[in-house]
């Protein structure tokens, strides 16, 4: 730093200062609460007051500094604050990268059990139906026929079946009922799969149960629904998506559950299925577009005498149409929706700890706030009791007042107990000055006449510590 | 409890009305203040630091007080126990600690605290009644900044009596009582110089100077300068760089205009005849045997002894 020629230390310090400001008028100026005009007068004057420059110094909060008054420069009073703003600068840098990280990895990491739930959802599935034969590909006009027959004939043991698949999925992974397209538009494949695999006129599905048994099952129920579906129910490209839209990739040929894709794409090899496990139905949309056809290999298990084999012909092999594999999902497995509310329970509880608050005010009330601060709302401890000291950590909650009054609650405030600790013949009778818990056993309140008890068991023993 | 006297003129509506608004947030009734006793403080207050202010003004100013803690000193100021007892379960600790940060030493911290305790109480009676320092608070700045500053304000004029105490030990040293007053060295300062510097100086704006003074006078560091006036300690080094060298251009220019050449200002700047003067009688007292005179050094007034 350029030094100034002595001629101008010698006037500086030669200069009249003037009345001294008081004691408030210093103090509002360290705080930086003065008008700019009081401000300016009193920053004229301790220019050129050695005393008040020293009582100001003196007088201003320090920071956690490390400087060392008397030391022009040095390399310790440049080290000076360890908050300095290029420290708070990559402070706040480190904070954001880790806050952004943690939520990429909590998002993937949902994604990934999510996926996980869904393969084994589809390995059960699959180990369960092991030696059943692959469900076929089924010509549109048969899905046709299929239904219309059914929903003739058999509307009851369509709602049975539907309810014994709600049944079971609610037996294994109790989840809230997922919105579905109507009922009576639906038609509980795996029951018609059982029932027609006993008609002549499908062989295809004989043996063939598609109809849910839980989660520990693993299958997969189909609802085969003739026709596009309704306006309301047609597929949003990019709605469902998310935690509340879990898929399953699962590839095209070869699988013995019905693939299904979002929206109206023709399928391809490894299109995201959605699997509907909620509302135990998944709904085939036989769309007008069908570009390409889709082609699954079924070979039954067996075939009961005097079946008809399947609608496409002598083989085993029933082309069906791509549009009729394009799954339009309507609600959420149970599985799926159970974890995603847990994590956004999960995570909304952690964003409520996080911005709850809790303060004494002026008057000895103890309040909370659960917008960090924003608000305040007071809180009942006792009737009359005013209190100066406080510990919050989590829910468990210490209060101190005056005469020893002491009150302890492990439910964030939903229930208070009041403590009166004893030690040998000493009780506490002093105004609780300070209450600090480290954590929920260990802590240590101390008294404005400086006595110090402390206690190892959350409370419920106190030793008063000899000074 | 006593409460607050009224002043001889009643407080004016604005403060009234205020006082009327925030009278049960300020916890004066807990103490037995009425909402006229909070007026009259208030009056007080707005008299002492804003007797021009005009209404709105006046609302204003009470407004920025720090009510709560007016209220509570003016408590304890009267005697109200209740008011003391809230006061040291709040300050006790605190006292001391901003002792501590003051003194740097615990036993001048607690001798310091201690003391301040006293004043606070009221130990001095005034015409039959108890004067405490917290009666002088008025809720400008926070209490416990008031109660730093106050601190900070008796350990500076403890340092300066300390500083001029003469001590007995020292009187009655060899020599020492035929001590005679040492001058200080009388140096013939170009008055054009000195008025070029008094201009250049009266110049800067205050926050200007006060950086000067901090830094070259009072050896304060940038942290600390930075600190007093709530800016980064950048934008401190930043300004000291700047001032040194404009002002040593102000300073160039007005020797200019009294007269110099740039070559004559320059060195009238450079060169310090006390400097000079300093060596020489440095130069002198090593040469010579032992100290005829006391080291201790008395203020006196500059005479005519030789330079």
């Amino acid at each position: 730093m350029t030094e100034i020629p002595n001629i101008v230390r010698d006037r500086l310090r030669a200069a009249q200062a003037g009345d001294h400001p008081d004691a408030n008028l210093l103090t509002a100026f360290a705080e930086q609460v003065l008008p700019d005009r009081e401000r300016s007068q009193v920053l004229e004057h301790v220019a050129r007051c050695a005393d008040c420059r020293h009582v100001l110094a003196l007088a201003t909060p320090p920071m956690a500094s490390t400087t060392v008054p008397g030391h022009k420069d040095s390399a310790l009073a440049r080290k000076g604050s360890r908050f300095g703003w290029p420290m708070l600068r990559w402070g706040a840098l480190a904070a954001c990268v880790v806050i952004v990280g943690t939520s990429v990895f909590v998002r993937h990491d949902l994604r990934r059990s999510q996926t996980v739930a869904y393969m084994k959802l589809d390995a059960g599935s699959q180990t369960a139906q092991n030696a059943v034969p692959r469900p076929p590909a089924i010509s549109e006009n048969a899905v046709s026929n299929l239904i219309t027959k059914e929903e003739k004939q058999e509307p009851e043991r369509a709602r049975k079946a539907e309810h014994d698949n709600k049944s079971a999925f609610a037996a294994a992974k109790p989840v809230a009922p997922a919105p579905s397209a109507p009922a009576s538009a639906l038609v509980d494949y795996g029951t018609r799969a059982k029932d027609l695999g006993s008609r002549a006129d499908s062989d295809a599905l004989s043996n063939h149960d598609l109809s849910p048994k839980g989660a520990a099952a693993g299958s997969v129920s189909g609802t085969l629904r003739a026709g596009p579906l309704p306006a309301a129910q047609q597929p949003v490209p990019g709605k469902d998506e998310g935690l509340t839209r879990p898929t399953a990739t699962l590839p095209l040929v070869g699988r013995n559950v019905v693939n299904a894709t979002n929206g109206s794409a023709p399928p391809q090899a490894s299109q995201p299925v959605q699997i509907s496990g909620a509302s135990e139905t998944v709904e085939v949309q036989s769309g007008a577009e069908q570009a390409e056809t889709s082609t699954m290999q079924y070979s039954p298990k067996k075939e009961a005498p005097g079946k008809a084999k399947g609608a496409a012909g002598d083989s085993s092999v029933v082309t069906l149409p791509a549009s009729a594999t394009n799954f339009e999902d309507k609600t959420l497995t149970a599985a799926a929706e159970t974890r995603a509310s847990r994590l956004e329970s999960e995570l909304a509880r952690g964003a409520f700890a996080s911005s709850s608050r809790w303060t004494i005010s002026s008057v000895g009330q103890l309040q909370h706030s659960v917008d960090s601060g924003k608000t305040w709302q007071p809180v009942t401890v006792a009737e009359k009791a005013t209190f100066r000291a406080l510990s919050a950590n989590g829910p468990d909650l210490w209060v101190g007042g005056p005469a020893g009054l002491l009150y302890h609650s492990s439910d964030a405030g939903g229930h208070w107990t009041q403590i009166k600790p004893v030690d040998d013949s000493a009780t506490l009778t002093s105004d609780v000055a300070t209450i600090e818990f480290t954590d929920r056993q260990h802590g240590k309140l101390t008294t404005s006449t400086g006595e110090i008890w402390i206690t190892a068991d959350a409370g419920q023993t106190w030793r008063k510590q000899q000074s | 409890m006593n409460p607050v006297s009224q002043s001889v003129a009643g407080p004016p509506r604005e403060i009234q009305t205020l006082a009327a608004e925030c009278y049960a947030k300020c916890g004066a009734e807990k103490f037995g203040f009425t909402c006229d006793d909070v007026a009259s403080i208030l009056a007080e207050v707005a008299r002492k630091h804003a007797p021009a202010a005009g209404p709105a003004q006046l609302r204003e100013f009470c407004i920025s007080l720090k009510m709560e803690e007016l209220i509570l000193a003016r408590a304890c100021a009267a005697g109200n126990e209740r008011a003391w007892e809230t006061f040291m379960l709040r300050y006790r600790e605190r006292l001391h600690e901003i002792g501590l940060q003051i003194a740097r030493e615990d036993s001048a911290a607690r001798e310091l605290s201690d003391s301040l305790y006293a004043d606070l109480y009221g130990t001095i009676a005034r015409e039959g009644k108890r004067v405490s320092k917290l009666g002088s608070y008025t809720g400008r700045g926070s209490l416990e900044g008031w109660l730093r500053t106050v601190m900070a304000q008796e350990h500076v004029n403890r340092y300066r009596r300390h500083k001029r105490t003469v001590s007995l030990d020292e009187e009655t040293e060899e020599g020492a009582q035929f001590a005679t007053p040492e001058p200080d060295p009388v140096t013939v300062v170009d008055p054009r110089l000195e008025s070029a510097t008094d201009e250049a100086l009266g110049a800067l704006p205050p926050d200007e100077r006060f950086i000067l003074a901090a830094y070259f006078l009072d050896g304060r560091t940038l942290a600390e300068i930075a600190r007093m006036l709530a800016v980064h300690e950048s934008t401190i080094s930043r300004k000291l760089d700047k001032l040194t060298k404009s002002l040593r251009k102000q300073l160039l220019a007005g020797l200019g205009r009294r007269g110099m050449n740039r070559r004559q200002a320059e060195e009238a700047l450079e060169v310090d005849v006390r400097d000079l003067t300093l060596n020489i009688r440095d130069r002198l007292a090593q040469d010579s045997g032992g100290a005829a005179f006391s080291k201790k050094k008395v203020e006196a007034p500059a005479g005519d002894g030789s330079g």
